[in-house]
């Protein structure tokens, strides 16, 4: 690169006209690095070490060696002790340890966020493209599908779906579409359907947005003038941009569904006697001024995981533009 | 300069002939159109470089997109050494564009981020070969009730429909799901929304109703389309496995002639081909996208202001990359840029252009030395003269905005801006006339205009 050391060293001033192919030899070009977005400081890391933390917790909680069961009944303990160093959180209401059942919460919370989340980026994800691809009365039409969407209040839907599909008696065997289900199953998979609507229209918004953005770019006109066919352009040139504004905000949409789901289970809604982290704030909220630390458990556990989500979805974010600006 | 008619075309064979090419934009829903492109003329000879100038805004772009069919242009014919390309089917136009190649204005922009040098270069080839394998009558099916569904959404009346039909039953939707919500649940857990509720089902039932045509016709569609695409990787399971078995092959052949794409234009292959856009500058990345329009080894590559985002220095790199390619594989050329002082030195042919319109078509240095067109006398005289005993304020400059395309001026389009103007130049559009040389010889000048300068003019 002599254009810089010349002018490093203090030589001629000479404007320097250098072809900017020659940089490509010192194998040096690459525009990546030298942006601060780009670093990852030790909140990154810890976010990402509490999330695997969390993924531990969904997947593996019942082969945690000395971890209490969720329903397990501590033996010679008083109800509702508080915190000492076998019990971090202390016990609930029925004796059984609080930090063991925020771990083993994790799995409905977030698995049940999670997939919903999946089903939103699904759902949104074809509203919005095809929206933002076909245009004119397609995306009209779509458009006001997604608007209609978002203004039912969310909660309010997700309450009567579940309610009305899964109502709470539990007194005999319900069925989802052709399958034979316990009625608890039934109520968490609509609880599921229901944050997967939820999540959906906006998404569909953000796709949609992109998709309009990308899809004036001069190579998908490029493509275009070879011939190529809707489908291939659709997942070759837009999806693999679109996709990321859309994950990054479905990140964000995580963390909203943990508290929404957290949210049902406080009203009551869906399968009550699941082992959920909303479930139980649930439980402890009547004690909150006496015995505080029955909720305290749940809600840091929540807490951290939607402020893990939000960091990273935000850096994401970041990562992604400087990719862009790079461009 | 409201230049209509084709007198200017030539009887030879040209490889490229566009004739009263228009292209309308709707606007709104009120029947208003954009007049981007109106009955604008011209041809390109083998080997020939046509230049084609005017200001911001006067439809160039879209000229060149009419003529790759990015949208079709609304009236005119397009013909590539004498096939018309309006009405071939979609394979028979695959074909074809192939030897008719565009480079765009943006060069950042013309290649998506997300992909390789490699695959961007290749994508051209990739897209022919995958089109050389038929396809299952499945997925073709699968095409056609997907296009058929499409063009049955866009279908304005149906649009509507669908769109009141929603919004009615989303608002019966809505007082149900919120009557129901506000109800105390019964002993099991059941709640019982009562008069609200079933006025909520009423509406819905409505909007039901308005939704009605439109759920059957969706439902037989969605039901058809679902049955397709579950049958689908079967269906096309053969042809998957053809395009995996001949991969390789095919793999290796692009890497060749990628790598050889990549030479021509003077990026180094090897280094290039893993590397991402990004990686690039400018003039680089005008480079690869001349690269990609190279790859079929076209006849015609239509460069719209390929230059003009780019530095001065590179400018010139990339200018005569694309004389040296012209010389060596007899391409024609048709450059696009918005001011004369590029086409000049390139151009076998300039065509001046105002408001989607055609003004004056000469040779360059015609035009420059004798000027027929009011408005291409001021398009030369918005060039930098490099000459300090020149006064820049003797430059002559037209007044004005340029007037909207949606309600262009009546007559000459040119009339609102024009010191030469005159009631004629209101009441009726001038069409082009020979105004020096002979037709077809290299020196016709042709100008649109009811007063064209003349001798006394230029001194
Ligand atoms: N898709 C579209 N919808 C509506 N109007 C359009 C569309 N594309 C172009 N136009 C209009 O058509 C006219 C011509 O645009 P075009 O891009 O062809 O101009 P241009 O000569 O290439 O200008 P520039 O030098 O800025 O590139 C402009 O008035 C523009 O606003
Ligand atoms: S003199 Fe009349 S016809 Fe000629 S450019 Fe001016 S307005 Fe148009
Ligand atoms: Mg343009």
């Amino acid at each position: 690169m002599s254009a810089v050391e010349m002018s490093e060293s203090g030589g001629p001033m000479v404007p320097q006209v250098v072809d900017p192919i020659e940089l490509i030899d010192d194998g040096n070009a690459s525009s990546n690095d030298g942006y601060q977005g780009n670093q990852k400081g030790f909140f990154f890391w810890a976010a990402i070490a509490w999330l695997i933390f969390i993924v531990i917790c969904v997947l593996a909680a019942d082969w945690i060696p000395g971890l209490p069961g969720p329903e397990e009944r501590i033996a010679d303990r008083d109800i509702r002790e508080g915190p000492s160093a076998a019990h971090w959180f202390g016990l609930n209401n029925r004796g059984h340890d609080v930090f063991a059942r925020s771990i083993h919460g994790a799995r409905i919370s977030m698995g049940v966020a999670l997939v919903a989340t999946i089903g939103g980026i699904v759902i949104g994800g074809t509203i919005g493209v095809l929206a933002g691809f076909y245009r004119r009365g397609i995306d009209a039409t779509l458009t006001a599908l997604i608007n209609i969407m978002l203004a039912v209040p969310g909660l309010v839907l997700a309450l009567t779906l579940v309610g009305f599909f899964a109502p709470s008696g539990g007194f005999e065997d319900q069925r989802f579409l052709f399958f034979d289900v316990a009625p608890t199953t039934n109520a968490t998979i609509w609880a599921t359907i229901a944050l997967s609507i939820l999540a959906a229209p906006s998404i569909a918004r953000v796709a949609r947005a992109q998709t309009l953005v990308w899809s004036d770019r001069e190579f998908v006109l490029a493509s275009r003038t070879i011939g190529t066919r809707n489908m291939r352009i659709i997942f070759r040139d837009l999806l693999p941009n679109v996709l990321p504004a859309m994950v990054s905000f479905a990140l964000i949409g995580i963390a909203v569904l943990v508290v929404v789901q957290a949210t049902l289970a406080f009203f009551g809604v869906g399968d009550v006697t699941a082992t959920t982290w909303g479930g139980d704030i649930n439980i402890g909220r009547d004690r909150l001024d006496s015995e505080p630390h029955m909720v305290l458990g749940p809600s840091l556990f929540m807490f951290l995981t939607v402020l893990s989500l939000n960091y990273l979805a935000d850096k994401f974010t970041q990562f992604n533009s400087v990719r862009e600006a790079g461009v | 300069m409201a230049g209509s008619g084709s007198v200017h075309l030539r009887e030879r064979d040209s490889v490229l002939r566009v004739e009263h090419l228009t292209v309308e934009f709707p606007v709104g829903t009120s029947g208003a159109k954009v007049h981007a492109v109106s009955d604008v003329s011209f041809d390109i000879m083998k080997g020939e470089t046509l230049g084609v100038v005017g200001e911001s805004g006067c439809g160039k772009s879209t000229t060149g997109k009419a003529i790759m069919r990015v949208p079709p242009p609304t009236k005119g014919s397009v013909l590539l050494e004498g096939q018309d390309l309006e009405g071939l089917s979609a394979n028979e136009l695959r074909e074809v564009r192939g030897r008719l190649q565009m480079i765009f204005q943006d060069p950042i922009s013309s290649l998506n981020p997300r992909r390789t040098i490699r695959d961007i270069v290749a994508e051209p080839l990739t897209v022919q070969w995958l089109e050389g394998f038929p396809r299952s009558p499945v997925s073709t099916a699968w095409r056609r009730l997907t296009s058929a569904m499409t063009a049955g959404a866009r279908h304005p009346i149906a649009g509507r429909l669908a769109r009141v039909g929603l919004l009615i039953f989303f608002i019966g939707f809505l007082l149900f799901v919120a009557s129901t919500a506000l109800a105390d649940p019964d002993d099991f857990g059941r709640r019982d929304g009562g008069g609200g509720a079933s006025l909520g089902e009423w509406i819905m039932t409505a909007g039901g109703v308005v939704l009605l045509p439109l759920i059957v016709v969706g439902a037989v569609g969605a039901v058809l389309w679902a049955v397709l695409v579950l049958l689908m990787p079967l269906a096309s399971l053969p042809r998957t496995l053809k395009i995996r078995s001949q991969q390789k092959a095919f793999d290796a052949e692009t890497e060749t002639r990628v790598a050889a794409a990549l030479e021509e234009v003077g990026i180094p292959a090897d280094l290039s081909m893993p590397k991402m856009p990004h990686e690039f500058s400018g003039g680089q990345a005008q480079r690869i996208s001349i690269a990609r329009a190279l790859i079929l080894e076209p006849e015609v590559i239509i460069c719209d202001e390929p230059v003009s985002a780019l530095d001065v220095s590179v400018q010139a790199q990339v200018l005569n990359l694309l004389e040296d390619l012209k010389a060596k594989y007899g391409i024609s050329l048709m450059f696009i840029a918005h001011d004369l002082a590029v086409v000049k030195n390139i151009s076998d042919r300039v065509v001046v252009m105002y408001l989607g319109k055609t003004c004056e078509v000469a040779a360059p240095d015609a035009l420059y030395a004798a000027p027929r067109h009011p408005y291409t006398q001021v398009l030369m005289s918005a060039i930098p003269v490099p000459d300090p005993l020149i006064d820049p304020r003797s430059a002559r400059v037209i007044s004005g905005e340029l007037p909207s395309p949606i309600t262009p001026p009546s007559g000459c389009r040119f009339r609102t801006r024009c010191p030469r103007a005159t009631e004629l130049c209101t009441r009726a559009e001038p069409v082009m006339t020979l105004a020096a040389g002979s037709p077809g010889e290299s020196d016709a000048h042709y100008v649109a205009c009811h007063h064209p300068l003349t001798e006394e003019d230029w001194s």
